[in-house]
């Protein structure tokens, strides 16, 4: 398809300049805080922080999986979350964001998720070298399954992007779908495997349907670098679901910028 | 549309005519970055991206970098130039599609650009007046008029200007809405207040003043009796006067638009009273005898 | 520099529409469908012109008349609906008073941000840097963020950035340059040299005055469309009468 090979050679032609804003958007959004860079990680870890005690103090749920204690388990599958929450109401709200940029000057507007999803992906990375450090601290063993996590890297990055491209465009456009992607992120939390582990629900049919949301595959793809230790090969049909919900996202994002590429620009 | 031409023959044509274009432009702009080239490239040349395109040029050794920071023609390159593509495109005429100059210029292989554009525009002209696209067919005499520019064929010239002036104050956009009046559909007064000013195309101006020695009374009427409309807001001694108005910097607007809103009010009555009958377009409806006055 | 006759802006049978739906459920539709039934507004009715290099064109017009999209569509921010829009070269415009800056950045983060976007390279703009900085006589709130400018400040800024990136075509708009006589006697200089280096220069303005100033040729737009392309002096004389 002759616009996604256009959206692809925009990012190189323009990978500077998308550096550049996804740099800006990182320090945009933490200067002027008194704690500044320290809110990235801190918010997150009072996150954690409370639902650890509410599952391990308060509700008494929390039993050992797989030999690690139930915090580790919950970390390393809330960890993504971050990126992915706000990839999923960040890429949605993307092209409103970086309004004033396309609205007065050219700039390709397929790059603009980009900028988005590297700028969470950075603050992603300092969260997963503490996660790292944290488990190092608490004693269990660090495997060479980790080596894969540059593969979830990537299709987090790739997944955030799609996403963004498809959302941030009918978000231009209809006001009630941001409202729907904000009021389903709950859901999508509660949905997604980190809390409980989705091969331990009864029912076929519905174990399938929670399958099928792709970020219930990068959750549990973390929990086999840390957790399980399983290569991700060893899980073709799961990578195999998740792709075919990137390719819709991709075939639908491509689809509608080809449709208002020109016009984009005029109803934000 | 082209009907002739096959989907590959379309393809190589597309690709011959992206190539001539492309690299004309890189020999007349040797000091510009391809990031500053035209960015209606990519719609107009079918290519996806400036910057790529041009390394892939670069590639294939039809340019080359040079030390101004852009791009030059080799030797090879500069063969690709068909120099008609690169007519074609520097002639501009949004209207008409390379694919259809192609097979016209097949069939007038002998004659020049000239021969095989003239075909394709007033091919397009005919078809746009069916449609009763009044803008585009008053742009294509406006460019048939040029390219008869081109050719010294003044006579031509100033015949296509003047019809292009001719069709854009004939009210052409408001005969609709007369009709809608005659029906009852819409209120007289509705009608009469959405007349708005009309001013004359300045390339059709430009025009005009070029070959004004040319253009007599008769010469306009000419033109009418050549081109008859289901509607005329100006006479041809208005429209006369208008052209010499405008070519002779006498054009005052305040009364030009005063009478074009007087010749529009004599319109409406004009039509009320023969119920728009005989002015009725072949092929549609006709109005019954004798209207609503 | 193109040489000289050569076109560089080419519009031809121009139009611009912009849809104007009722609700959400005829937006959405309009992702997808071809068709929409929605109300349409025409904002540039079939305009065409040819603007060559080393120019220098007044566009005058009511505020309304259409101006600003013609400007989108020669910076390359939007597309017409209908006809061809050609532009050649790099294209300096400031098309509102906080145009394309980022509010967070400063203003010299913002040089590089602009210049940058508009395809300078890095050490192009470092040698172009401290001349802005010195035009725009911001001083030390040059290391401020943009957000905490006035609108003054930032039309400054603007300003002094469009004049020295060394375009081959630049929009000044009129109502952007503020600041007191001084900084606009040097504004008004600068415009000079930049007409005598060649660059094909459009001023957007009410003032007949000012477009006479600087401009050869005057270039009238009324409700989209374009109805005088000629001599300043009888463009502006133009303007004046124009019937309402």
């Amino acid at each position: 398809m002759k616009t996604l090979w256009k959206i692809i050679i925009s990012h190189v032609q323009y990978r500077n300049q998308i550096l550049q804003l996804a740099k800006t958007d990182l320090i945009k959004t933490y200067r002027g805080a008194l704690l500044s860079w320290g809110w990235a990680i801190l918010k997150p870890a009072i996150t954690i922080g409370v639902y650890y005690f509410a599952f391990t103090v308060g509700l008494r749920t929390g039993k050992p999986i797989k030999g690690y204690p139930y915090f580790l388990w919950l970390i390393s599958g809330f960890i993504p979350w971050f990126y992915i929450s706000a990839m999923y109401t960040g890429g949605a709200y993307s092209l409103h964001k970086y309004a004033f940029l396309v609205k007065k000057i050219k700039f390709p507007v397929c790059c603009v998720p980009m900028i988005v999803a590297l700028s969470n992906m950075i603050v992603h990375l300092a969260l997963t070298l503490l996660m790292i450090i944290i488990f190092i601290a608490m004693g269990a063993p660090i495997t060479i399954y980790l080596a894969q996590l540059p593969f979830y890297w990537l299709l987090m990055l790739m997944m955030g992007v799609a996403w963004g491209l498809f959302s941030g465009q009918v978000t231009a456009v209809s006001k009630d779908f941001y409202q729907l992607v904000r009021s389903s992120f709950t859901a999508l939390m509660w949905l997604s495997g980190i809390f409980y582990q989705i091969s331990t629900i009864k029912g076929t049919a519905l174990r399938f349907i929670l399958r099928l949301n792709p970020v219930t595959y990068l959750i549990d793809g973390f929990r086999y670098c840390f957790i399980d230790h399983i290569w991700f090969w060893e899980e073709p049909l799961s990578l195999l679901r998740f792709m075919l919900v990137y390719l819709l996202f991709v075939f639908l994002g491509v689809k509608i910028y080809s449709r208002t590429e020109k016009t984009i620009t005029d109803v934000l | 549309m082209s009907t002739f031409i096959n989907g590959s023959k379309k393809k190589r044509c597309r690709d011959a005519y992206s190539r001539s274009v492309f690299i004309d432009f890189v020999e007349r702009h040797q000091h510009l970055a391809a990031v500053n080239y035209p960015d209606s490239f990519e719609t107009e040349l079918d290519i996806v991206n400036n910057v790529t395109f041009a390394k892939g040029l670069a590639r294939r050794r039809l340019i080359q970098r040079n030390e101004l920071g852009g791009y030059s023609a080799t030797r090879e390159g500069r063969k690709q130039i068909d120099p008609e593509y690169v007519a074609f495109y520097r002639f501009c005429s949004p209207y008409v599609d390379v694919c259809d100059f192609e097979q016209e210029r097949e069939q007038h292989r002998e004659e020049s650009f000239c021969a095989a554009m003239w075909s394709v525009l007033l091919r397009e002209l005919h078809r746009r007046m069916q449609k009763g696209d009044f803008p585009a067919v008053c742009n294509l005499h406006r460019d048939i008029a040029r390219l008869y520019e081109l050719e010294q064929c003044n006579e031509q010239a100033a015949y296509h200007f003047v019809a292009a002036l001719y069709i854009h104050y004939s009210g052409l956009p408001y005969y609709k809405d007369l009709l809608l009046m005659l029906r009852g559909a819409k209120k007289e007064s509705t009608v009469r207040d959405s007349f708005g000013a009309i001013y004359a195309p300045p390339m059709i101006v430009d025009g005009l003043k070029r070959h004004m020695d040319r253009i007599t009374l008769d010469f306009v009427r000419e033109v009418f009796h050549r081109n008859p409309l289901v509607i005329n807001l100006c006479s041809p001694e208005m429209l006369f006067e208008l052209i010499q108005a405008l070519c002779g910097g006498t054009y005052d607007d305040k009364v030009w638009q005063g009478k074009l809103r007087a010749a529009f009010g004599a319109l409406m009555e004009n039509a009320k009273k023969t119920g728009a009958a005989a002015k009725a377009v072949p092929g549609r409806r006709k109005e019954p005898d004798g209207g609503k006055s | 520099m193109t040489e000289e006759h050569e076109v560089v802006i080419q519009f031809r049978n121009v139009t611009k529409t912009f849809d104007l739906f009722k609700n959400d459920k005829q937006r959405l539709k309009s992702l997808l469908f071809r068709n929409t039934n929605a109300r349409k507004k025409v904002a540039i009715d079939n305009l065409s012109f040819d603007i060559r290099q080393g120019e220098a064109v007044a566009i005058l017009g009511k505020n309304g008349a259409g101006k600003s999209t013609m400007l989108k569509m020669i910076s390359g921010v939007t597309f017409p609906t209908v006809g061809s829009v050609r532009v050649t070269g790099r294209v300096s415009a400031l098309l509102e008073v906080s145009g394309g800056f980022d509010p967070e950045l400063s203003g010299r983060e913002n040089i590089y941000f602009r210049g940058e976007l508009l395809g300078i390279s890095r050490d192009e703009l470092k040698e172009m840097e401290p001349d802005i900085v010195a035009f725009s006589e911001l001083g030390s709130y040059i290391d401020m963020p943009i957000r905490t400018y006035s609108s003054g400040m930032k039309s400054k800024l603007g300003f002094s950035i469009n004049a020295n990136i060394r375009p081959d075509i630049i929009i000044v708009d009129e109502a952007l340059s503020v600041g007191d006589k001084d900084f606009r006697a040097k504004c008004r200089r600068r415009i000079t040299e930049i007409l005598n280096s060649g660059v094909t220069f459009l001023f957007v303005t009410h003032s007949t005055a000012e477009a006479k100033n600087f401009c050869k040729r005057g270039l009238v737009i009324r409700e989209g469309k374009l109805v005088f392309d000629g001599d300043i002096k009888d463009a502006a004389a133009f303007y004046e009468k124009m019937h309402v």
